[in-house]
């Protein structure tokens, strides 16, 4: 997709109040959690308030793409992990007002996901989709596919590598709070 | 062999007195109602340091309220004491607890202390400590075998006498647990596991126990260990609330006329509660001292500095209690019952069992519920129970907390019709 279509595009993507938050209700409702609990809402609260710039739009964008297929292939473990490993830790952050530290821990956990579970080789389509977006779709239409999958899997290790020291660092300053 | 000889320690129905010639410690053990009210008359005294440090060392509450110093112990116990359930909502827990142990067309034998921690634990982290539990924690708990720890008081003494309860020898106690109190230490990895799992898969309800310690541990002021040993302190409360409720239930099943009498006399649930808490109390033993003891210049050699109660002693004095070993609830229909320190499942003063309130109410309407024609449940025991010769359950003797030596219980529960029981 151009690149410039693909802008045009995201930028008239608006956050919906109504649209759900797939990762974070999937992950409550395993936990036993209702519709109205505090990390809900929350998370709620972050997308349609605080997630404004284009970049983040994009996100959100993608976010809403992608979510569905990880939500259906995720089991109530993998959900008491997601809630051990961030929801719980976005929601304290989010309630401390640290915003900026919430969306990145929000988008790594996202990222982990999309690497861990709808990013097989055969997933043609959803490759394609993050590729676009992580990517900015760089040779998309002449690349091969294989290249394409590679150069996408090894963006991601980089990144989620890069992310997980980055904000394990940026974590510290609140340990008090998320550990025990 | 070593039972046997740890069994010649124990209290054998006189006042003792015990010191080791390389310790200050002069420690005195006491069942007497008048020695304890001399001891303790003026209020000057305070958990000693002795229970204290075998609490802390050899048992599961680490940093808790109960083990902390009385200033520490008086600020946490007046917020503690605000997040309790108003009165109305003890009936409902009551509900809640007796329906989940004793399921309705499930009528089978029960192992009721192992079938109770559980349960118990789950209800004081639900209304208690005012959590949401996560059902990853739920089913977590629901996995665990939980079985009361099987470590003598006695051993703990010894170790305490040989100085064991110093930090440094923490290894060495651990390699003790594995090799002969295998038991002991499982419940102590699962203690840990579990302060984690709380604070991970429960979530604070506004303005409960729970909300103010994750308040006072962002704040500083209580610390991580703390924090920590508050959250275990909900598993020991639930080991004891256990073992309070399988005594009560058990000698509902070896006396069900007052099955009768309870739902048509609501004090005589109270009674007959009161009645169980002087024969099985789950705590046998209090620790005191006179507060600045150990900082007293030229303390003469007789000077007592440990003062031990043997709750389990006194609730069946002779002297005090009329027939001590006989069952009978109406005992504390007297306004003066009570009184004299001749009755204190709880302890006494301001180092009192915290959860005393939470506790006694409790086991009140699960006992008026589980007389109740709306419950429908009919206890038995089994027909090789052992018993003790007055026909009640028999208590573990020198046991940090006392369980039911036998705790099966028949239990037939039967839906009941609209208009009445069948």
């Amino acid at each position: 997709m151009n690149k410039k279509v693909s802008e045009k595009k995201t930028n008239e993507v608006k956050p919906d109040p109504i649209r759900a938050c797939f990762l974070t209700t999937a992950t409550v409702k395993a936990q036993g959690l209702p519709d109205d609990c505090e990390p809900l809402e929350l998370a709620r609260y972050l997308r349609d308030n605080e997630m404004k710039s284009k970049k983040e739009l994009s996100a959100v964008d993608l976010y809403y793409d992608i979510a569905p297929e990880i939500v259906s292939r995720c089991n109530d473990d993998e959900w008491a992990v997601f809630w051990r490993d961030h929801i719980r830790k976005i929601t304290a952050l989010v309630k401390l007002g640290e915003y900026d530290l919430a969306k990145d821990l929000y988008t790594f956990a996202t990222a982990s996901l999309v690497n861990k579970k709808i990013t097989h080789f055969s997933d043609v389509q959803l490759v394609n989709r993050v590729y676009e977006y992580g990517l900015n779709g760089i040779g998309q239409k002449w690349l091969p596919y294989w290249i394409r999958f590679g150069m996408l899997k090894a963006a991601l290790f980089v990144g989620l590598s890069y992310q997980s020291v980055r904000l394990g660092f940026a974590k510290r300053k609140f340990a008090n709070v998320l550990d025990i | 062999m070593f039972r046997l000889l740890l069994d010649k320690f124990q209290w054998q129905g006189t006042d003792r007195i015990y010191s080791l010639p390389w310790m200050r410690n002069r420690l005195e053990y006491s069942a007497d109602p008048n020695r304890v009210k001399e001891y303790l008359k003026g209020g000057e005294f305070t958990r000693s340091q002795l229970t204290r440090d075998m609490l802390s060392r050899f048992h599961l509450s680490h940093n808790s309220i109960v083990v902390s110093d009385d200033e520490h112990a008086q600020f946490l116990r007046s917020i503690f004491l605000e997040c309790l359930p108003t009165q109305e909502r003890y009936p409902e827990i009551a509900k809640e607890l007796v329906d989940e142990v004793f399921v309705t067309g499930n009528n089978k034998a029960l192992r009721l202390s192992s079938s109770l921690i559980p349960t118990v634990y789950l209800s004081l982290l639900s209304n208690l400590l005012g959590a949401n539990v996560l059902q990853s924690l739920r089913e977590h708990i629901r996995k665990i075998d939980f079985q009361p720890g099987t470590r003598p008081m006695h051993l703990d003494g010894l170790m305490y006498a040989l100085g064991m309860q110093f930090p440094g020898l923490g290894v060495m106690r651990n390699i003790i647990d594995l090799i002969f109190f295998k038991r002991d230490h499982y419940t102590r990895k699962i203690a840990v596991k579990l302060e984690k799992m709380v604070f991970e898969f429960a979530t604070p309800r506004e303005g409960s126990w729970y909300a103010h310690l994750i308040e006072m541990k962002q704040s500083g002021k209580i610390s991580t260990a703390q924090f920590r040993g508050e959250l275990t302190s909900m598993l020991v409360s639930s080991y004891a609330l256990s073992a309070a409720m399988s005594s009560m239930l058990l000698s509902l099943a070896a006396r069900p006329e007052y099955v009768h009498k309870i739902r048509h006399d609501e004090a005589m649930a109270k009674h007959f509660v009161n009645e169980v808490l002087r024969l099985f109390p789950p705590f046998r033993q209090f620790g005191y001292e006179r507060k600045g003891v150990w900082e007293k210049s030229g303390r003469s050699k007789e000077e007592v500095t440990d003062f031990m109660v043997s709750v389990f002693g006194l609730h069946r004095n002779e002297d005090v209690w009329e027939n001590a070993d006989e069952f009978r609830p109406e005992r504390f229909a007297t306004p003066d019952a009570v009184k004299g320190c001749k009755f204190m499942p709880f302890g006494l003063g301001k180092r009192s069992c915290t959860g005393r309130v939470y506790s006694i109410r409790v086991l009140v309407e699960i006992l008026k519920y589980v007389c109740s024609e709306e419950c429908n449940l009919h206890l038995t025991l089994p027909e090789d129970y052992e018993k003790d010769y007055v026909g009640l359950p028999l208590g573990t003797n020198g046991r940090l907390v006392s369980f039911p030596v036998d705790d099966r219980v028949y239990a037939r529960r039967t839906p009941v019709k609209k208009g009445g029981a069948i």
